[in-house]
């Protein structure tokens, strides 16, 4: 046994936070607690049909809220100086319409910006395809949060009813941005100034304890004891870097912050990866922000229980002994490598993005999903090519895979006749009713809003589906083909929003059926075949788990450079 | 306010122009006068310059291009658009 001698001591850690947010940032204004006894301005910029937008949008929100008061402000492209007087003295909250051009998307987030600076808190309704304008006029004017919804549609290109049609569903989201609070970043970001922080106790242990005490009262961990990102760790990562510290990674999201080399380098260290691991980091912060917008922050800022599972692939999950076998998404000696990557990956997200319950993360319960979700995909023992193959990568490419997991299953199938009936069972056992989004208008329309299942398979029962002829994309369609519910099992979680008008056009029928051709029909639970994804993952015992995912996984390759360009 | 460096003028005009970049518009430094607080920059309309929906007109890329800097403590007094 050693003796632990006591003798004082201190420690010097770096701030693992970001020292930037967006450009220049601004906070948006504190959202109001409610809309009932506000006065809520609908301000029309002037473009055809943008008028009964806002008119529709705010009959809605007066249904709601009946003390509220609805007051429409018509304007310009340009609201004018006095316009905007006049809106911020009156109202307690605006609502904007419409972005749908280049121009006009450009003024209404800058006059939103301008509302929300002086205290107004704002909300712009833009047309799918004006994304790009919207966020590229939040970052010019420094206010990366604020707040817009997105229509399917181009307004002037509908009838009158077309255009209340497509408003009515973007309600929901209008409301929660207009009272949805997460103005407390600021106080994060004061906090943050500090380049780094210095512990004392009477011996080491006394100084981690008190290091670790004040970056989880600052909830600048997950709540397991740390490791100090001293300047000597984060030297050594950065050391066996080939990128400059100040580089870029990625603005990340939610909160969009500037995810340098040594910023990440930092909450690396707070896991205790190595270098080669930090790239993996890296790879998978970049997916991470290539989520396109807005979904980058809906995804991460969710009443529910999201959280990125990160996937692995190529010579560099065996060089760095990323598990892809027996329990690896479990604890303990075989799994620190995927431990120190999916923490460092959540201990990044929270500290240079404000992914914070009641921050950013706006989770109801939470899930242990958003611990730690990292595993390398089991190609030793694939029949199949490798999840990166597939995507368009080489075998011998290194690469992360980012899946907004929505949910974990586990079923096992005790026994098959063959592949083709084991797929079946697969289905069969397939849980499908959390998410239907392909279903419904409220953001139903983005581009990668699309429910999926990725299918962790162990090795033996992908053989077994392999020698029976069937290739991975033959096997994900199998899956597909026979993932289908009741009609009136997947309608029923939808009724409150066929009461609001949220089923798409093309479903309508699913609600005109009787009862009994409800229950006697079947629909896919899933928008396309391109929604079920196989990895081969785990040990040789047949229980296979799924995970839902959200949004369209990406896949970004590991590379030496800190943007992902080619090294 | 402080006078914006080389640098800072870069990532400016790159914040603007990803605003002007879908139809086709583009903007460069042209040069900038510490001393009266001038910046010209190239502008190019691009095919969709005569859109007045589509593009920003001159006179808000210009207020647009102070207003960007003011955001960031930095001082332009005037902004020269050179087609």
């Amino acid at each position: 046994m050693h003796d632990m001698v006591a003798t004082a001591s201190k420690i010097e850690v770096l701030n693992p936070t970001a020292s930037d947010y967006g450009e220049a940032n601004s906070p948006i204004a504190p959202r109001l607690e409610t809309l009932e006894g506000k006065v809520i301005g609908l301000l029309w910029n002037g473009k055809p049909l943008a008028d009964v937008a806002l008119k529709t949008v705010g009959a809605i929100i007066k249904e709601r809220y009946p003390t509220a008061d609805l007051r429409f402000f018509p304007g310009t492209i340009r609201f004018t100086k006095e316009l905007l007087a006049q809106a911020t003295e009156e109202c307690d909250a605006v609502i904007t319409c419409c972005a749908d051009c280049g121009a006009c998307s450009s003024w209404l987030i800058h006059d939103s910006i301008t509302l929300e600076r002086r205290g107004i808190p704002s909300v712009t309704i833009a047309s799918k395809g004006f994304e790009h304008d919207c966020e590229a006029t939040a970052a010019a004017f420094g206010m990366p949060s604020v707040r817009y919804v997105v229509v399917p549609r181009v307004y002037n290109a509908l009838t009158a009813q077309q255009a209340a049609d497509q408003s009515r569903p973007v309600v929901d989201d209008i409301v929660r941005m207009l009272t949805v609070n997460d103005v407390e970043a600021a106080t994060v970001l004061a906090e943050a100034e500090a380049d780094h922080f210095t512990f004392s106790g009477g011996d080491t242990i006394e100084a981690l304890d008190a290091f670790n005490s004040f970056y989880i009262s600052n909830d600048w961990g997950d709540g397991y004891p740390l490791l100090p990102p001293t300047a000597e760790r984060v030297e050594k990562i950065l050391s066996g870097l080939e990128a400059r510290r100040d580089d870029l990674v990625c603005h990340l999201p939610p909160g969009m912050g500037h995810a340098t080399v040594e910023k990440v380098a930092i909450n690396a260290a707070m896991a205790g990866c190595s270098a080669d691991e930090t790239l993996v980091v890296m790879a998978a912060l970049r997916a991470i922000a290539k989520c396109p917008p807005p979904l980058d922050k809906s995804v991460l800022m969710s009443t529910g229980a999201f959280s990125p599972l990160v996937l692995v692939n190529g010579p560099i999950a065996q060089r760095l002994k990323v598990n892809g076998a027996r329990c690896c998404l479990g604890p303990g000696r075989d799994n620190h490598t995927n431990i120190r990557i999916g923490r460092a990956v959540t201990l990044s997200l929270k500290n240079l993005a404000r992914w914070v319950p009641g921050l950013m993360d706006l989770d109801s319960i939470g899930t242990p999903r958003k611990f730690n979700l990292c595993l390398a995909e089991n190609e030793a023992e694939s029949p199949w090519e490798p999840y990166h193959v597939t995507q368009g990568y080489r075998p011998d490419d290194d690469t992360v895979t980012v899946f907004h997991t929505t949910g974990e299953w586990d079923h096992p199938i005790p026994g098959f006749i063959d592949g083709y009936q084991l797929l079946k069972a697969l289905a069969a056992k397939m849980p499908f009713a959390d998410q239907t989004s392909y279903l419904v208008q409220a953001l139903g329309h983005l581009t990668g809003f699309e429910d999926g299942r990725l299918l962790l398979l162990n090795p033996d029962q992908a053989k077994a589906i392999f020698d029976d002829g069937f290739t991975k994309v033959s096997a994900e369609k199998v899956l597909y083909q026979h993932m289908r519910p009741r009609i009136s099992d997947l309608i029923e979680p939808l009724r409150g929003r066929k009461r609001d008008g949220m089923i798409r056009p093309e479903f309508q029928w699913l609600f005109e059926l009787s009862p009994d051709a409800a229950r006697q029909e079947s629909l896919h639970a899933f928008k396309s075949e391109q929604c079920i994804k196989i990895v081969v993952a785990g040990s040789h015992t047949p229980k296979p788990v799924t995970y839902g995912w959200l949004t369209t996984p990406i896949t970004e390759p590991v590379t030496a450079a800190a943007g992902g360009a080619a090294a | 306010m402080s006078q914006p460096s080389r640098n800072q003028i870069d990532g400016v005009l790159m914040l603007i122009e990803q605003m002007i970049s879908r139809d086709g518009g583009a903007l460069s430094f042209g040069s900038y006068a510490a001393a009266e607080g001038r910046l010209v920059v190239d502008y190019d309309k691009g095919p969709n310059g005569g859109c007045s929906e589509c593009v920003l007109d001159a006179e808000s890329l210009k207020d647009f291009i102070v207003e960007a800097f003011e955001t960031r403590g930095l001082n332009i007094e005037d902004v020269v658009l050179r087609s």
